[in-house]
């Protein structure tokens, strides 16, 4: 998934939770008499004359303006939703081609190549890798499962020694950024590969 | 949100490893040792902000209560829009008996009881979200050191466990042993048949203690041993 996805969650969370502990605390404010009576009195009905008034005197524009909000607020739930299913996984990458013109690599060769890679090392079980980002910025995420009795330094001198700097060189890339899962003493699953 | 993450424990966890040389009971019976084996020296060079990549790229994503959230605000937007512009057409569709509603929000007054507790449980919905969106969580994986901002490695709980509790049973002496992770600390129930026990509860900590300096986590964990005699 992706990361800003998670960030998006949280400032979400916040200001709607922030929103409703307004709400709630202006609402038990009024109803503990905390405003002046004049103003806004603890005692009188939560819709009362001034506010039917107020609606009978913009009608019907006050609606429209209800039903504007009540669309607006539907389309930030709809998006908000939408965006969970993101995924910034990456089936081709464009290299730059100079004037010859542009290539694209196919980011399942790639992947399937350091899966390869990273399972050659007799530690390591198994892995799948998928490539995330944009094409200028190419990450990998992977995963991997490792013999249980394996140093973690295994994995790591496999990665960031041998897979990754392929994969800097196959995309022409300075720095490729990964994510390893890595689970000790499984097989990875093949239907849970990395998103 | 630096308080979750640890570096600063590492310097202390060098200093205070003078901890108890001798716990073995008279009787046969159980030995907790305190957690204070000597961590092995880092393979890798440590790097705070690489730790500090690990430890965030596995925090929760709070999806649950996003998606939750998120479908409600889409449902009373909709439902609101619903009635409002069918009325404004001239058909109305009445999903919600808001005749019903108007009547009772025209004799409720601001302070009655159910308005007041609707309030609060509102509030308390809101106060629920905030904790969501602050608390950092525990994360989805353990976070390896890699001294590499650009290598983010992360290794399941329960392989971790596991693999703790098989280097626990290695040690001669022990038939079988369980490891649980309580927080950060690695609790291992070690069981041995053996009469004399002498040192083994330390021998168990040891191996474990190796095994997580290999597996090199960001975390210091402290490694409590608990020995059933026979």
């Amino acid at each position: 998934m992706h990361d800003k996805t998670a960030r998006g969650n949280r400032l979400g969370l916040l200001l709607v939770g922030l929103a409703l502990m307004a709400l709630s605390a202006l609402v038990m404010a009024r109803g503990a008499g905390a405003f002046p009576p004049a103003v806004a009195s603890a005692r009188g009905p939560l819709v009362d004359a001034q506010t039917r008034a107020a609606f009978a005197r913009y009608d019907p524009w006050l609606w429209w303006v209800v039903a504007a909000a009540a669309i607006v607020l539907a389309l930030f739930g709809l998006r908000w939703l939408l965006v969970q299913g993101r995924s910034r996984r990456l089936s081709g990458i464009r290299l730059d081609g100079g004037p010859a013109g542009i290539t694209e690599v196919d980011a399942h060769s790639v992947t399937d190549a350091a899966a390869a890679e990273a399972g050659s090392h007799p530690s390591i079980i198994g892995a799948t890798a998928a490539m995330t980002g944009t094409s200028e910025h190419p990450a990998v995420r992977m995963r991997v499962a490792v013999v249980e009795d394996a140093p973690m330094s295994a994995v790591r001198e496999q990665l960031s020694g041998v897979v990754i700097p392929h994969m800097r060189q196959a995309l022409e890339t300075e720095r490729i950024p990964a994510v390893a899962r890595v689970t000790l003493g499984d097989a990875p699953h093949p239907r849970r590969a990395v998103t | 949100m630096t308080s979750h993450e640890p570096f600063s424990e590492h310097v202390s966890g060098h200093v205070s490893d003078t901890g108890p040389t001798e716990e073995i009971p008279a009787a046969p019976g159980t030995a907790s040792v305190a957690p204070s084996a000597p961590r092995a020296p880092d393979e890798v060079v440590r790097n705070a902000s690489a730790d500090r990549a690990a430890v965030r790229a596995f925090r929760p994503r709070r999806v649950i209560p996003a998606v939750i959230t998120a479908v409600v605000m889409t449902a009373i937007g909709v439902l609101v829009a619903l009635e409002v512009i069918s009325a404004l057409a001239g058909h109305p569709l009445r999903l919600l008996p808001y005749d019903r509603m108007l009547t009772w929000a025209s004799s409720t007054p601001w302070s009655d009881r159910q308005v007041m507790a609707g309030a609060g449980l509102v509030g308390l919905l809101g106060l629920l979200l905030v904790l969501f969106a602050l608390i950092p969580g525990r994360p989805t994986l353990i976070p390896v050191r890699t001294g590499d901002k650009d290598l983010v490695i992360g290794m399941q709980r329960r392989g971790f466990a596991r693999s703790l509790a098989h280097a626990a049973e290695r040690v001669r002496g022990v038939d079988q042993a369980k490891v649980r992770l309580v927080g950060k600390t690695v609790r291992v129930d070690a069981h041995s048949a053996v009469r004399d026990t002498t040192g083994l509860a330390d021998a168990v900590r040891e191996a474990v203690t190796a095994r997580i300096a290999a597996l090199s986590p960001v975390w210091h964990h402290p490694v409590h041993v608990h020995l059933r005699g026979k």
